[in-house]
C-alpha cells in the first residue's frame, strides 16, 4: 500500500492538472476579490451619474448574486481573508474545482492504460483506488491553500486594509472543509471507477456542488414526510455531502463542525469501500 | 514444479459468448511460448486472465506450482504487456518506469536505467513518451513488463506495427533476456514467421479453444521436408516403398502418401514406382511453414464460418 501511495504521489507531482486546478482556484479567488472591489465602485459611479442604482453586486461573489438596491452599496474598505474564504466555502466553486481535480487524478491511470502495468502485480485490487486518496487529499489541500493565497494576494493589492479575520475559526473551517473535500474526492473516485472515465466524475461534482439536486432532495423530503411518516424536522440535505460542504464556515458552531466531520467520514468510508468493491469486480481494460 | 505456468480449463465468457473456452496450456520454465491464433481467437483474453487483469469465468491456473488464492501473492513475478503499451504520454520513459518501480517497491535505484538500456531507450532523456515512435512505445511497454524482475513475461503482439528493424530489435531483446536471465516468455503474434525464429513451444488457439500444443521439435517434425506423392494406387505404393526399404512414410488420405526419407531421390523413386506399374498423378518435394501448418490446423482462410471443433476434427481426420 505504501508503495502504491508513493507511486500515486509521484504521478500526481508529474501531472499538469495537479498544478493547473489549484492555479485556476487562485485565479478564481483573485477574480472574486476584484469583483467585490470593483462592483461597488462601478455602482457608485453609475449612481452619481444617473442618480439611481442600475448596477448591483453584493459582497457575494461566485454563484450568489447581489440584490438591487436603491442606494449604492458601500465601498468595502477592509479586506477580511476569513470572510472571503467563508464566501468561497458557501459558493460551490470549491466543490466544482475539487471534483475536476479529483476526477482527472483518479482517472489518469485508466486514461493512459497505465493501470494494466500494475493492476495484476499488486496483492489487492483495492489498493489501486485507496492509494489515490493521499494524492487527492494533497490536491484538495493545494486547492484550498491556493484559494487563500489568491484571496490574500488580490486583497493585499486592491484593498487598503488587510485583516486575516479569526485565525482559530479559519483553521477550524479549513480543516473540516479539507476533510469534506477528501470525502467528495472519494465520491468522485468511486464514480470514476464505476464509469471508467473522468467526465462522469466531473459532471457529478458539478451537479452536486451547483445545487442542481436541490429539487430532488425536496422531492425525497416530501416523499419521506408524506408516505413514510418521517417527522418534518428531518431534512435529507442535512446528510448530503454537498450541503455540508457549503455549510461549514469560520463562524460555525462546534455542533455544525462535528456534524460535517461525521457526514464526511461516512461518505469517505462508504465511497472508498464502494470504489474498492467496484474495482475488484471489474476487469481492467 | 513441472510447469512454471499451466492453466486448467480456463474459460472466459462474455454474456453468451465464450472468448476463451476450456483452455489448458502448459508453459515450462525458460521457454518462449508462442501463442498463435487469428484475430478474435481468444489470445488477448487468455493473456489478460493470466496477467491478472480479468477474472476467469471458470477454470483456474497455477503459477510456480501454486494454485488458487496463493497465485495472487505470486502475481508480482509476472510482467505483462497486453494490447497497446500503457504509458503516461506526458512523462518520460524514465518517469514511466520509475512510477512502476515505486509501485512494486523496487529498491535498486539503477533499475530504471538498466531497463532503459536493455530495451535501447537509454538516450531518450526527458522526451515525453507520447512523442515516441510506435516501436519505442512498444519497447517501453516491454521495459515496463520487465520492471520488478519478473520470472514470466507475457507479451501480447509485441512486434505488431513495427518496421523490420524494430521487429529485429524486439526479437533480439527477448532472445537475450531468455538466454541470459532465464526469463520465461508467453508471446502472441500474428507474424508467425518471426515467432518461429525464437519460440520454443507453441499453443494454437482458435475460436477460444486450444487446438494444439507442441514444442519446436514437434513442429519441425510436422513441418519437415517431405515427398508428397499423389496416386490412385496407395496400397501398391506402400508395398513398393517397403520393398525399397523406405519405412518413414505416412498415408495421409486415399490418394496421398508422404515420404520422409531419401528426399534427394525423387527421380529414382519415380522410376521405381513406374517400373512397378504404379500410376502416379503427382510427386513433389514440400516443406510446410509454420503459417501453412497453422492455416491447415485452423481450417485455412476460407473456413472461418465453421465451428472450431469441426475444423479440428476435419484436420485430425485428414492427418
Amino acid at each position: 500500500m505504501y508503495n502504491m501511495i508513493k507511486m500515486n504521489l509521484y504521478r500526481a507531482f508529474h501531472q499538469k492538472a495537479f498544478y493547473i486546478v489549484p492555479l485556476s482556484m487562485a485565479i478564481v479567488a483573485c477574480l472574486m476579490v476584484w469583483l467585490v472591489w470593483m462592483a461597488p465602485r462601478l455602482e457608485q459611479a453609475a449612481y452619481e451619474t444617473s442618480g439611481q442604482s442600475d448596477f448591483s453586486a453584493g459582497f457575494h461573489a461566485g454563484f450568489t448574486t447581489g440584490s438591487v438596491t436603491e442606494e449604492p452599496i458601500p465601498v468595502l474598505e477592509e479586506f477580511n481573508l476569513t470572510d472571503f474564504m467563508d464566501e468561497l466555502f458557501g459558493s460551490g466553486i470549491l466543490g466544482i474545482l475539487i471534483s475536476v481535480g479529483a476526477a482527472i487524478i483518479a482517472n489518469s491511470e485508466r486514461k493512459h492504460g497505465y493501470i494494466k502495468n500494475i493492476a495484476g502485480q499488486i496483492p489487492s485490487r483495492g489498493m489501486l483506488v485507496l492509494a489515490k486518496l493521499p494524492a487527492l487529499l494533497l490536491e484538495s489541500l493545494l486547492i484550498l491553500i491556493f484559494a487563500a493565497l489568491g484571496f490574500a494576494l488580490a486583497g493585499r493589492i486592491l484593498f487598503e486594509k488587510f485583516v486575516f479575520g479569526s485565525p482559530a475559526g479559519f483553521a477550524r473551517a479549513f480543516a473540516v472543509q479539507l476533510f469534506l473535500s477528501l470525502a467528495l474526492c472519494a465520491l468522485i473516485l468511486m464514480i470514476c471507477t464505476l464509469a471508467g472515465n473522468a467526465a462522469s466524475g466531473i459532471i457529478t461534482g458539478i451537479v452536486l456542488s451547483a445545487g442542481i439536486l436541490s429539487f430532488l432532495y425536496g422531492m425525497i423530503n416530501k416523499v419521506l414526510w408524506r408516505y413514510l411518516h418521517v417527522p418534518e424536522s428531518f431534512d435529507i440535505t442535512d446528510y448530503t455531502l454537498s450541503t455540508r460542504l457549503m455549510s461549514v464556515f469560520s463562524a460555525s458552531d462546534t455542533k455544525t463542525l462535528i456534524h460535517g466531520l461525521v457526514i464526511g467520514a461516512v461518505y469517505l468510508a462508504v465511497c472508498s469501500a464502494g470504489a474498492c468493491m467496484i474495482i475488484r469486480r471489474k476487469d481492467i481494460s | 514444479m513441472e510447469y512454471l505456468l499451466s492453466t486448467d480449463n480456463l474459460t472466459k465468457q462474455y454474456k453468451q459468448q465464450k472468448a476463451v473456452n476450456n483452455v489448458s496450456i502448459h508453459v515450462r520454465q525458460g521457454a518462449v511460448y508462442g501463442l498463435i491464433g487469428r484475430n478474435g481467437a481468444g489470445k488477448t483474453t487468455l493473456m489478460r486472465m493470466l496477467a491478472g487483469l480479468a477474472a476467469p469465468t471458470s477454470g483456474s491456473f497455477s503459477i510456480f506450482g501454486e494454485t488458487e488464492a496463493k497465485t495472487r501473492t505470486l502475481m508480482n513475478r509476472i510482467g505483462a504487456l497486453v494490447e497497446a503499451p500503457g504509458i503516461y504520454a506526458d512523462m518520460s520513459a524514465y518517469g514511466n518506469l520509475h512510477a512502476k518501480c515505486l509501485a512494486l517497491g523496487v529498491r535498486d535505484k539503477n533499475t530504471e536505467q538498466t531497463l532503459l538500456e536493455t530495451v535501447g531507450l537509454a538516450d531518450t532523456g526527458r522526451k515525453p513518451a507520447g512523442k515516441f515512435s510506435m516501436g519505442m512505445k512498444q519497447r517501453l511497454g516491454i521495459a515496463l513488463a520487465l520492471a520488478g524482475n519478473p520470472d514470466l513475461v507475457i507479451l501480447d503482439e509485441p512486434i505488431n506495427g513495427l518496421d523490420p528493424q524494430g521487429i529485429a530489435e524486439v526479437r533480439n531483446t527477448i532472445e537475450r533476456l531468455n538466454r541470459e536471465r532465464g526469463i520465461t516468455f508467453l508471446i502472441s503474434s500474428h507474424i508467425l514467421g518471426e515467432l518461429a525464429k525464437f519460440a520454443t513451444h507453441y499453443g494454437i488457439i482458435h475460436g477460444g479453444q486450444l487446438l494444439e500444443e507442441l514444442s519446436q521439435e514437434e513442429l519441425l517434425e510436422k513441418c519437415s521436408q517431405r515427398i508428397v506423392l499423389n496416386t490412385p494406387d496407395t496400397p501398391e505404393v506402400c508395398t513398393e516403398l517397403e520393398r525399397l526399404g523406405i519405412t518413414r512414410y505416412k498415408v495421409t488420405d486415399k490418394t496421398t502418401v508422404e515420404i520422409y526419407e531419401r528426399l534427394d531421390g525423387v527421380p529414382e523413386l519415380t522410376a521405381a514406382l513406374y517400373a512397378a506399374g504404379i500410376s502416379i498423378s503427382g510427386i513433389q518435394l514440400r516443406q510446410q511453414e509454420l503459417e501453412e501448418y497453422f492455416l491447415g490446423l485452423t481450417g485455412g482462410a476460407s473456413s472461418g464460418d465453421k465451428a472450431p471443433e469441426e475444423r479440428a476434427n476435419i484436420d485430425w481426420q485428414v492427418r
